[in-house]
């Protein structure tokens, strides 16, 4: 280890005369102070006094029995577990003559508390988010399941930063296929370190050239919860707060927790909402540019006349007037991202806006295009998922100059070949599409609609495994009927 | 996998980048024909007259648009040619934008041209790939092209304002126009007369307006003649097309007349053959509604209703009969579309009477029945006059 200036180490002796010397070692800043001082310090050197001539071993078993007071408590048998242990935050007693030692778990280090999420608000819902200590994220999620099939397999990945991944699943609803697809996958990866679970995501994914997230990862503890009693895998990476969940299909990215929380009206109509976004989000300034450059049949004659007007006199045809804003567009809300607050993406809307009504001022573009621009960028910060959302913002510019070029029959083979792609993609097993394409039409009830409580009676079929029943049919509420009237 | 992926990639883009972009021009670098008039010119040429959108005057402009100079929001050009096609290719001599036909509202036919041969338009504006099949088509008496400048007084330019016209025809009924795809289909139609609407210059209007009125039938290819408003409407009850009109029928006691508005009608044909000559009997089922009036009846009485009903079902049957009077003595033309009847319902006889048709037509004999109905009778309060009357025995009530 070298000799690190973080690492501490305390010399005590045990019997009153110098002889039974002992050492604590601890990292400062990972390992609690109190912890030390009062478990470990405060009983051996004021509770328990040896005799010189006990035997070093004895010692070292009534020290480990009665000495510490901590529940964590460990004995070691190699330097390397030692090494191991100090440097997750344990403290390490050693015993002169003893060729053992006793970790004792004092990790405690300054970490965040549990916040509400930034990244996933919500107006109704709970307010917790995970935090960057694993620990502490386990027990938000075992705060939920309090089901004893909730299991929780760890693994070491990164060789350098030696990172704990957990996998949460329950057993006898995640398929074991998954779970052991996933415990596959982790053991493969040889990095030497795992900073964000977004290594983990590029290392574990079915298509990792593909522009379309295959996993999806949240900080809502009620959200990986959702999952997870749905049947899915959700993978934690120490550091950090995203968690990961797998099998992940491409609807999971227009559904927000929230969608479930508020009345079934309101979660329908808002999926249906995001996902004219989402398609709005992609397409939207390349069908203005064919309808504008190729097809001005197909755009009603008022709508037609007054882009005809407000195109006058603009210097450049419609994909460089598209791509200058659409590029604009990107620079001001990356800037605005890396400004301090989140109020900063406001401030790049704003700041987008009164660069386009310069723009237009001066004739540089016209207002149409400002407006397609403008409802392009709304529309993207529409979908719940931002890793989704950034699949649409890439797409968006091929598909520009498909139509700039073929018009809408660009757009089209535009859409086939991405359209294509996504029903090839799969995710641990599982089609990309397959709650929208299912041939299971119960599956349907929660893609497009989002149907009340009482009616989703089943898991997803294509993620759960032997135990599909989820709600008990007939709960919905009611006027009491006789109950050879029910189904 | 990535190599496969890449050259796909690079032939897809270069074949795309290779065909450059031909077809592409930007909506701005277009004019908008909204309307176009064909006349016949001297010298047996073509005389095309174009109204066109200005979409630089178009827009509403921000700094408050009601300046003084009040600038046309159209523009009306001018070409000629042997054919119509070069008529319109020439247009390009003078026009600084590609001319775009497609948001083309309105095809007007003047009245010469019309009289002579329309084949040629029908055949350039169904053949050109860029012009809707969804184009009104309707012939103007005199030249055509002079009705494309008369002002628009709700719209912004002439062409809009006859395709509104039109639209709103079936307030009237007094008026008929066709798309250009039925007036193509009922010009190849062998038995088929197209028939089709009428625009004139409204008279006694403040602003010159446009108006709609009558229809025109065409002989083939040529037009036969005009219909008024009474024939036109008697076309429409037969083509069950007639709309919503206002219907004014005289008061049955003699008193001032009342309207009534159409809400329902249907017709049906029944066709027989009285020895040799055909018969044809014209079902008409209508209901309406009391919209004015200023009789002095007691109309919540039935048998009073009833009588209002009788005097709908004559003005009715007077249309029908004046449509079928102008068709078989005025024209001697079957543009009421009997033959079809008689071929659908008649099959085997018409084989043997088909050839002699044009002369039955002539001499058939037609009668009419007219069903006609007041159903809602929460409508029919009294006369608002009557009431101010005090009426015999109502006491203090």
């Amino acid at each position: 280890m070298g000799n690190p200036q973080d690492l501490a180490i305390r010399e005590i002796t045990l019997a009153s005369d110098d002889e039974i010397k002992a050492a604590i070692i601890a990292l400062g800043g990972l390992a609690d102070k109190d912890i030390i001082n009062q478990h470990i310090l405060n009983t051996l050197m004021l509770d328990i006094r040896f005799q010189k001539n006990q035997g070093r071993e004895e010692i070292f078993q009534r020290i480990k029995k009665y000495g510490i007071s901590n529940f964590k408590l460990k004995e070691d048998q190699t330097i390397d577990e030692i090494i191991q242990e100090v440097i997750s935050g344990d403290t390490i007693f050693l015993l002169d003559g003893v060729d053992k030692a006793l970790s004792v778990g004092s990790r405690g280090w300054k970490d965040r508390s549990v916040a509400e999420p930034i990244t996933e608000g919500v107006v109704r819902g709970p307010r917790d988010g995970f935090t960057e200590t694993i620990r502490t994220n386990t027990a938000l999620i075992r705060r939920r399941i309090k089901s004893p099939d909730l299991r929780i397999h760890g693994v070491k990945v990164g060789e350098r930063t030696l990172t704990d991944v957990l996998l949460v699943y329950l057993e006898g609803v995640a398929k074991q296929e998954v779970v052991d697809e996933v415990m596959h996958r982790l053991q493969r990866i040889k990095i030497d370190g795992v900073l964000e679970s977004g290594y983990i995501e590029e290392l574990i994914e079915d298509n990792p050239l593909s522009p379309f997230p295959q996993i999806e990862h949240s900080e809502r503890p009620d959200k990986v919860s959702a999952a997870i009693l749905e049947g899915r895998v959700a993978i934690l990476v120490d550091t950090t707060p995203f968690v990961l969940i797998v099998p992940t299909v491409f609807i999971q990215f227009i559904q927000a927790s929230e969608d479930y929380y508020e009345r079934f009206y309101l979660g329908t109509m808002v999926r249906m909402v995001r996902i004219i976004a989402f398609l709005l989000s992609v397409t939207l300034p390349s069908v203005y540019i064919a309808l504008t450059s190729f097809h001005q049949e197909m755009i009603p004659t008022p709508l037609a006349l007054s882009i005809a007007a407000s195109r006058e006199g603009v210097p450049f045809p419609a994909i460089g007037e598209a791509i200058l804003m659409e590029l604009t567009f990107e620079i001001l809300r990356e800037a605005g991202i890396r400004l301090p607050r989140p109020i900063g993406q406001a401030v790049s809307i704003v700041g987008a806006l009164v660069i386009g009504e310069a723009a237009v001022q001066a004739g540089i573009v016209s207002q149409a295009m400002v407006i397609i621009v403008a409802l392009t960028g709304i529309c993207s910060f529409a979908i719940p998922a931002f890793n989704a959302a950034i699949a649409g913002r890439l797409l968006r510019f091929p598909l520009m100059i498909l139509a700039s070029i073929l018009g809408l029959f660009g757009i089209l083979a535009g859409l086939s070949v991405i359209l294509i792609h996504m029903c090839g993609l799969r995710s641990f097993g599982v089609n990309y599409f397959s709650s929208v394409t299912t041939v299971t039409p119960q599956d349907f009830k929660d893609v497009i609609i989002r149907k009340p409580w009482w009616a989703m009676l089943t898991r997803p079929a294509m993620i759960t495994g032997d135990t599909p029943q989820r709600v008990e049919p007939g709960l919905k509420p009611g006027p009491e009927h006789n109950s050879e009237n029910k189904e | 996998m990535a190599i496969r992926w890449l050259t796909l990639i690079l032939i897809f883009t270069s074949a795309v980048f290779l065909t450059g972009c031909w077809n592409a021009r930007e909506i701005n670098e277009l004019a908008f024909v909204m309307g176009i008039a064909v006349d016949e010119a001297k010298d047996n040429k073509v005389k095309v007259t174009v109204q066109m959108a200005k979409p630089s005057t178009f827009s509403k402009s921000p700094t408050g648009g009601s300046g003084g100079d009040k600038e046309k929001l159209f523009w009306v050009a001018t070409a000629e040619g042997k054919t119509l096609f070069e008529a319109i290719r020439n247009m390009a001599t003078f026009s600084s934008r590609r001319i775009f036909w497609s948001h083309n509202k309105v095809i007007l036919i003047g009245e010469k041209l019309a009289r002579r041969d329309i084949s040629n338009i029908l055949d350039f504006f169904t053949r050109n790939s860029e012009l809707r099949l969804r184009t009104w088509v309707v012939v103007v008496p005199g030249e055509a092209g002079q009705l494309l400048e008369k002002g628009p007084n709700m719209e912004e330019d002439p062409a809009t304002s006859m395709e509104k016209v039109i639209a709103g025809r079936a307030l009237t009924g007094k008026s008929y126009a066709t798309m250009l795809k039925d007036f193509t289909d009922d010009y190849l139609s062998p038995a088929t007369y197209p028939v089709t609407g009428k625009l004139t210059v409204a008279k006694g209007q403040s602003q010159p307006a446009i108006k709609l009125e009558g229809a025109a039938v065409f002989e083939k290819n040529k037009l036969a003649g005009w219909l008024d408003e009474q024939e036109t409407r008697g076309y429409l009850w037969l083509k069950n097309t007639i709309g919503n009109p206002v219907l004014v029928v005289p008061c049955p006691s003699g008193g001032e007349p009342m309207s009534i508005e159409v809400t329902m009608s249907k017709v049906d044909f029944k066709s027989h053959f009285k020895g040799q000559q055909p018969y044809l009997t014209i079902m008409v089922k209508t209901s309406g509604n009391l919209g004015e009036q200023k009789c002095n009846i007691d109309f919540t009485k039935p048998e009073k209703r009833r009588e209002i009903e009788k005097a709908l079902e004559t003005t009715i049957s007077k249309d029908i009969q004046s449509a079928v009077k102008a068709a078989q003595q005025d024209f001697g033309l079957d543009f009421l579309g009997f033959n079809h009847i008689f071929h659908r319902q008649q099959n085997q006889k018409w084989y043997e009477i088909g050839h002699r048709w044009p002369q039955m037509f002539k001499e058939m004999e037609v009668s009419i029945q007219v069903d006609a109905k007041l159903p809602r009778v929460t409508l029919f309060a009294k006369p608002l006059e009557s009431m101010k009357q005090p009426q015999p025995g109502s006491g203090e009530e």
